[in-house]
């Protein structure tokens, strides 16, 4: 079970810009093109390989009107499915 | 939001998507039909200059980088160049003849720079009319053992052909050949014109009925022109994403729509490709005239109208007749 403290950050193979309010994600080892909404783009844009989730988190609630225990739920979730789909891995 | 709309949305709101660098036109290779203009003179972008720009495109959110040439291997730089790439987060395409793939060069491909996909040139599927059009002995049999090197190091390839007519009763087998590296194949049934505006390689041209035997064997994905990075068809006012998504750039740093359409918009010494693609006449009229080449075609489709080939052919980049048999416009 992923907790807040975890640190994730995006697979070598992985290519991504943020174009507007959308990301395209380019998993090159399999040549899967992956396009991701808003928050996703957003979510994606701060893994660096330093931020924890929990400031990941602190940095979204800045960005959006949302409290943070259904946040911390769905980006939780949204990280499972991105690490799930080979797009991210943790720290 | 699918990719395909994605891109759409970079052709409608001109959002700069994908970048063509042509870094040398130096060649290992000579083909008869090559279409860059070897007199060309200006002042070389440096590894700082495309250090700049680099970091400017990846600003604009631009996603694909292909490092074209000449031959782009050729270039003293060419890895520090391309690792630039890498690092800036761009998928990146090597145009290469694959001639000098193999070996070092090779394996400091892979590693250091690790491609999207390098796609390669083949121009028959013998000897005799590989190294007939690449005017270099032994070229053809040194491409398949660097094919199988690179098959074995798991470098991803495609493999790029123009139809001629020396090479276009060979269609069929280079189609096998690229199936035995199980590498797609995409042939460019057009030979243009020098970027100078020599009319020479048009001499070796594919004839109507080597035309013919590439519409009826080769699939529609695989017959299509090169251009720039291959993006999905999306329906949109444009004919093309030449100057809305997409650009190319010389040796010397001057900065075209597309690799096929020659009209400079500007130079990167002069100015940084942020400034070059806001508030640009000459680009917003490119913009306007892909508009009116998708009103002239309309109810036909794109088919494989190329305003850039044509405006070179004929000075204008309106389609006229005749179209190939292909065009759906007809």
């Amino acid at each position: 079970m992923t907790g807040d403290a975890a640190v994730f950050r995006p697979r070598a193979d992985v290519r991504f810009r943020v174009i507007g309010d959308e990301a395209v994600v380019v998993r090159q080892e399999d040549a899967e093109v992956i396009a991701l909404n808003e928050v996703g783009a957003s979510v994606l844009a701060l893994l660096d390989s330093r931020r924890s989730v929990r400031e990941v988190l602190d940095a979204l609630l800045e960005q959006y009107d949302v409290d943070r225990e259904s946040l911390s739920s769905d980006v939780l979730g949204f990280l499972s499915e991105l690490r799930d789909a080979g797009v991210v891995e943790e720290a | 939001m699918s990719y395909q709309k994605t891109v759409l949305r970079t052709w409608n709101e001109n959002l700069l998507f994908s970048a063509l660098v042509e870094l040398t036109y130096r060649c290992n290779l000579d083909c008869v039909f090559c279409y860059n203009d070897l007199g060309l003179r200006g002042r070389p972008m440096t590894l700082e200059d495309y250090e700049l720009f680099f970091r400017d495109l990846a600003s604009l959110s631009c996603l694909h980088l292909t490092l074209s040439g000449g031959e782009p291997l050729v270039h003293p730089r060419f890895f520090e160049i391309a690792t630039l790439g890498r690092d800036l987060g761009f998928v990146l395409r090597i145009k290469s003849n694959g001639h000098s793939l193999r070996g070092r060069v090779l394996e400091r491909l892979k590693n250091e720079v690790d491609p999207f996909v390098v796609e390669v040139s083949l121009h028959g599927a013998s000897a005799e009319t590989h190294d007939r059009q690449t005017r270099v002995e032994g070229s053809f049999e040194r491409l398949l053992a660097n094919l199988e090197e690179m098959l074995a190091r798991g470098l991803r390839f495609k493999i790029n052909s123009t139809l001629t007519r020396w090479n276009e009763v060979e269609i069929e087998g280079m189609f096998a050949l690229a199936e035995r590296f199980g590498a797609p194949l995409t042939v460019d049934p057009d030979v243009t014109p020098r970027d100078n505006g020599d009319f020479s390689p048009l001499e070796i041209s594919a004839t109507p009925s080597g035309l013919r035997r590439l519409f009826s064997y080769g699939r529609s994905e695989e017959v299509k022109r090169q251009g720039d990075v291959e993006l999905p068809a999306v329906d949109s006012m444009k004919h093309c994403g030449a100057g809305s998504s997409g650009i190319a750039v010389d040796p010397f740093g001057n900065v075209y729509p597309c690799v096929q359409w020659r009209r400079p918009v500007g130079n990167l010494h002069q100015r940084s490709i942020r400034d070059i693609w806001s508030g640009n006449d000459k680009l917003e009229e490119v913009r306007k005239l892909s508009e009116e080449v998708k009103r002239n075609l309309s109810g036909g489709g794109p088919g494989m109208f190329c305003p850039g080939t044509a405006e070179g052919l004929t000075g204008s980049p309106i389609p006229r007749l005749p179209l190939h048999p292909s065009s759906k416009a007809l």
